[in-house]
Formats: C-alpha cells, sequence, structure tokens
C-alpha cells in the first residue's frame, strides 16, 4: 500500500467484549485513525413480536431484551401501559420494585468492573468480582426464584413478596458483600497501573457529551448531574436520592462514577427494606390499553426510553425502544480515532457496551 | 480476599420457590384453557375434545403465569430443573373433561366429575 493504513479487524467473537460487535480499525502505525462498524449479529426482531403476543404476554418478550438489564426492561415497559390505562399500582409494589431494579444495578456494575480488570490483564480482581456478583446472583435466586431474568413485575404490580425472614438473610448478604467491595475499592482506586491505563484515556468534555447526547454514567462521569432517578418513578422520590458526578471526563472518571453507584445501591437498597409498607403486591387490570405513552427508566447503563402505541385491541400497535448503550456508542466513534492500538479495549469497554440491547 | 478455594465442589440445593419445572394434577384439570391462552411461549396444548394435556418441557420457559392463572391450581411449579434428555419430549396427561349433561323435561341435570384420569407420556423424537 503506498501509505501506511493497515485494516485490523476488531472482531465479533474477541476476548474483552461481552456481546459480539464488528469494529474495522484503520490503523497506521500502532494508532487508530478511523474506525468502521458493521453491527446486526445479535438482531433478533423483538419489535416485531408485538403482533403475534398480546398485551401481557410481551413482559416476557421484553426481559429477554438483555439479561443483564432485564428487570429493568420489564419495569419501564409495566410502567408505560400503567400509566396509559390510568393504574396506580400498591406502595409495597413500588418499593419491591426499586429493590429488584438496584439489585440488578449491582450486578451489572460487577459484571463491567470484572471485564475492565481482565481487559487490563487483572485476571484475579476479574474472578473475585465475579465472586461477589454471585452473592447477588444468589441474593435474586432466593428471593425471585430465577438468577438472571427474574419474571416478577407484572402489569398491575409485582408477583412475589419478600417477607420477613427473607429481609433478614438479604441485609446480612449485603453486609458481607458491601465488605469485599470495600477491599476491591481500596485496591483498585489507588493502583499506580490502573491510573496509568485510564486517567487521560478516552476524554470528553462537558460540552461533547451533552452535543453527542450520552446517556448515563458516561453522562455523569463528565461532570453533568443528570439522572432519571431524580424524576421519582417507583419509590425514589421517598428514599431522597442524589447522583454521582465526577469531573474528569475520562475513564478513571467513568470507573469511579460506577464504583460509587454500587456503594449507593446498597444504601437505597437498606433503605427501601426499612421503610417497606404493608400492603398488597398488586391489582387487578381490565381491559385493553389505547393511546401512546413514553416511560423512561434510569438502567445500570443509562436512561432507556419506552415509546408503546396501542390501539384498544389486544395487540399492541408500535414498541419502540430506544436503549441506553444506542446513543453511547456514538462517544466510540469520537474517542477512537487518535488512540493507540492497544487502547482500544479499554476504550471500547468504558461505555459499557451492551449490544444486544442496542440490536434487539 | 485470598482465603483458600471458593469454588463448590457441588452445587447446592435450589432455594425454595425456585422456578425448574411444571407439573400438573390431572385430577382437577376442568380443560377451561386459561392456561394455553396465557402461556407466553406457546409450549401448552390442551384438546377439550381428545381430554389431554401437554406440555413441551424443552420450549416452557417456567415463568409461572400458568400456575397463577389457573383457577383450580392444578398446575404446581418444581423446585428442580428440567432433566437432561437425548430427544425433546412432550408429557401428555390424559384426562376427562366435563361433560354438559342435557337438560330434558321432568328430569334433574346431573353434574359429571372428572374421573379415572390417568397420567401417560409420549415421546417424540
Amino acid at each position: 500500500m503506498p501509505d501506511n493504513k493497515s485494516f485490523i479487524p476488531f472482531g465479533p467473537q474477541h476476548p474483552v467484549l461481552p456481546e459480539p460487535i464488528h469494529l474495522r480499525l484503520v490503523v497506521e502505525e500502532e494508532t487508530v485513525v478511523e474506525a468502521l462498524p458493521a453491527v446486526g449479529y445479535v438482531h433478533r426482531g423483538l419489535e416485531k413480536m408485538v403482533e403475534a403476543k398480546n398485551v401481557n404476554q410481551m413482559i416476557y418478550v421484553v426481559e429477554r431484551i438483555c439479561g443483564i438489564c432485564s428487570c429493568m426492561h420489564a419495569m419501564a415497559y409495566c410502567q408505560g401501559i400503567e400509566e396509559l390505562m390510568n393504574v396506580q399500582i400498591p406502595d409495597r409494589a413500588r418499593y419491591l420494585r426499586t429493590v429488584w431494579a438496584e439489585l440488578h444495578r449491582m450486578h451489572s456494575h460487577l459484571l463491567w468492573l470484572g471485564l475492565l480488570a481482565d481487559a487490563f490483564g487483572y485476571e484475579s480482581i476479574f474472578m473475585q468480582t465475579w465472586r461477589i456478583r454471585e452473592k447477588v446472583m444468589d441474593i435474586l435466586d432466593k428471593t425471585a426464584g430465577n438468577r438472571v431474568i427474574i419474571s416478577v413485575n407484572i402489569i398491575g404490580g409485582v408477583r412475589r413478596d419478600i417477607d420477613d425472614d427473607m429481609k433478614k438473610w438479604l441485609l446480612e448478604s449485603l453486609d458481607s458483600i458491601e465488605k469485599d467491595l470495600k477491599e476491591i475499592y481500596s485496591v483498585i482506586k489507588d493502583d499506580y497501573t490502573v491510573k496509568k491505563r485510564t486517567v487521560g484515556v478516552g476524554v470528553l468534555t462537558t460540552d461533547e457529551a451533552k452535543e453527542l447526547g450520552l446517556v448515563g454514567p458516561m453522562l455523569r462521569g463528565s461532570g453533568v448531574a443528570s439522572d432519571i432517578r431524580m424524576t421519582g418513578y417507583a419509590a425514589y422520590k421517598d428514599l431522597g436520592f442524589e447522583p454521582i458526578v465526577e469531573d474528569g471526563g475520562d475513564s478513571y472518571a467513568r470507573m469511579m462514577v460506577r464504583m460509587k453507584e454500587l456503594f449507593q445501591s446498597i444504601d437505597l437498597i437498606r433503605k427501601a427494606l426499612a421503610q417497606l409498607p404493608e400492603g398488597e403486591l398488586a391489582v387487578k387490570v381490565r381491559g385493553n390499553p389505547n393511546g401512546e405513552v413514553i416511560s423512561r427508566v434510569e438502567q445500570s447503563r443509562g436512561e432507556v426510553l419506552y415509546y408503546i402505541k396501542a390501539d384498544g385491541t389486544k395487540n399492541l400497535n408500535r414498541l419502540r425502544v430506544r436503549t441506553p448503550t444506542f446513543s453511547n456508542i456514538a462517544a466510540l466513534f469520537k474517542i477512537l480515532p487518535g488512540s493507540s492500538l492497544s487502547d482500544v479495549p479499554v476504550l471500547v469497554l468504558t461505555i459499557d457496551p451492551c449490544i444486544s440491547c442496542t440490536e434487539r | 480476599m485470598v482465603s483458600g478455594p471458593v469454588t463448590r465442589l457441588q452445587s447446592r440445593e435450589p432455594f425454595e420457590g425456585a422456578r425448574g419445572h411444571i407439573d400438573l394434577d390431572i385430577s382437577k384439570c376442568t380443560f377451561c384453557m386459561r392456561c394455553m391462552r396465557e402461556c407466553p411461549s406457546g409450549c401448552l396444548v390442551v384438546n377439550r375434545s381428545d381430554g389431554t394435556w401437554s406440555v413441551n418441557q424443552f420450549e416452557c420457559i417456567a415463568c409461572g403465569v400458568c400456575v397463577d392463572v389457573c383457577a383450580q391450581h392444578a398446575i404446581t411449579m418444581s423446585r428442580v430443573y428440567r432433566q437432561p434428555a437425548y430427544y425433546k419430549k412432550v408429557t401428555t396427561y390424559k384426562g376427562t373433561p366435563p361433560v354438559k349433561a342435557a337438560k330434558s323435561k321432568g328430569q334433574a341435570p346431573q353434574e359429571a366429575v372428572n374421573k379415572d384420569a390417568v397420567a401417560k407420556e409420549a415421546s417424540n423424537a
């Protein structure tokens, strides 16, 4: 070739990628010049299933868009349909939904932390964070019946209850999780090699973050205090929630946002369980929805937006899901050009890609 | 943090309330077909004219919706996950659907009850 460019496929199969995405990197002597994407490896056509499944059966399809944030997808869908049909869910159901959503946020951030450590080559921290994640999986298994896809949200409330024995066991498990997390936090946050590889890598200023339309920890790591939990859906308005913001805009700031959110989730679960009100679990809902609604929920990776259009029959007219990674991928094509080839795994993982959410 | 191996050498018992697979008590089934209508994955096939109720255990997602909607509480969720098999099996139960007795002049209508229910398993290769 007349110039020094070569193409390196950062393929659908790669040790650091949790899900398949293909980037064709145009590299000129160890510096990435351009990144050309090719997506579509996990597209399953789940939005088209509204033509085949009725409104209640769609809950179980929507949960399976992503395995990591599955309960929050079902929560956003149920909140949208409940708003269309003017249904008020009981207080106990709101608090229980919050508890399960925060548990999902914890296990998502622990998974991400393990993958990031593995991208540097720190395999032991990868194993230790996933060992802590197994305790969260046991909590989900005991309270909801299943480890990953928990199927507890229905239109009108929740299906399962957390009684007093389970509450005590849950709080003890949270104490042991917090103890292990503090050890890992103190190891990672001051380590010389971690700082060398993340500080100053993938910098996005506040204006750039707002212009690209980023969501979630990417936005909060660049100094913007924006979190959908501040609007107060489910039980967040009673729990006194403040978003965690870091300045700096580089990968280190985003890592600190996610680690501090882990501790914040443990506090939110403890507060929610202390204030858990008595009452029913669900209200009976009859009839079909009619109209259009937008519902937004803060998933672990950012804000997810559900657009639901119904026309009074038992099948929905249209369901459109705008997942957070869909917005954050724009940042990838801003921070990759100009970076060194060995920084590519860290940069791809710092946006927390969930490709199965992106290509439903 | 470093304190010895943490891997369990045998898998633990499933917790109470874990969702494994579904079983049916055919003597309680009235063939109302509500479970078939509400199933999200379409693994239940209920035939009222033949009196058969079959579930494809390998397509069942163990969501528990059929357990919740059955008015007679005939379907139960077991903790143990379904057993692996060489071929996909469809489990069929045979029962007697309730028969509406014909009303004729001067006679009191009789109600039929389900009895002599027999469960048999048929395997499809």
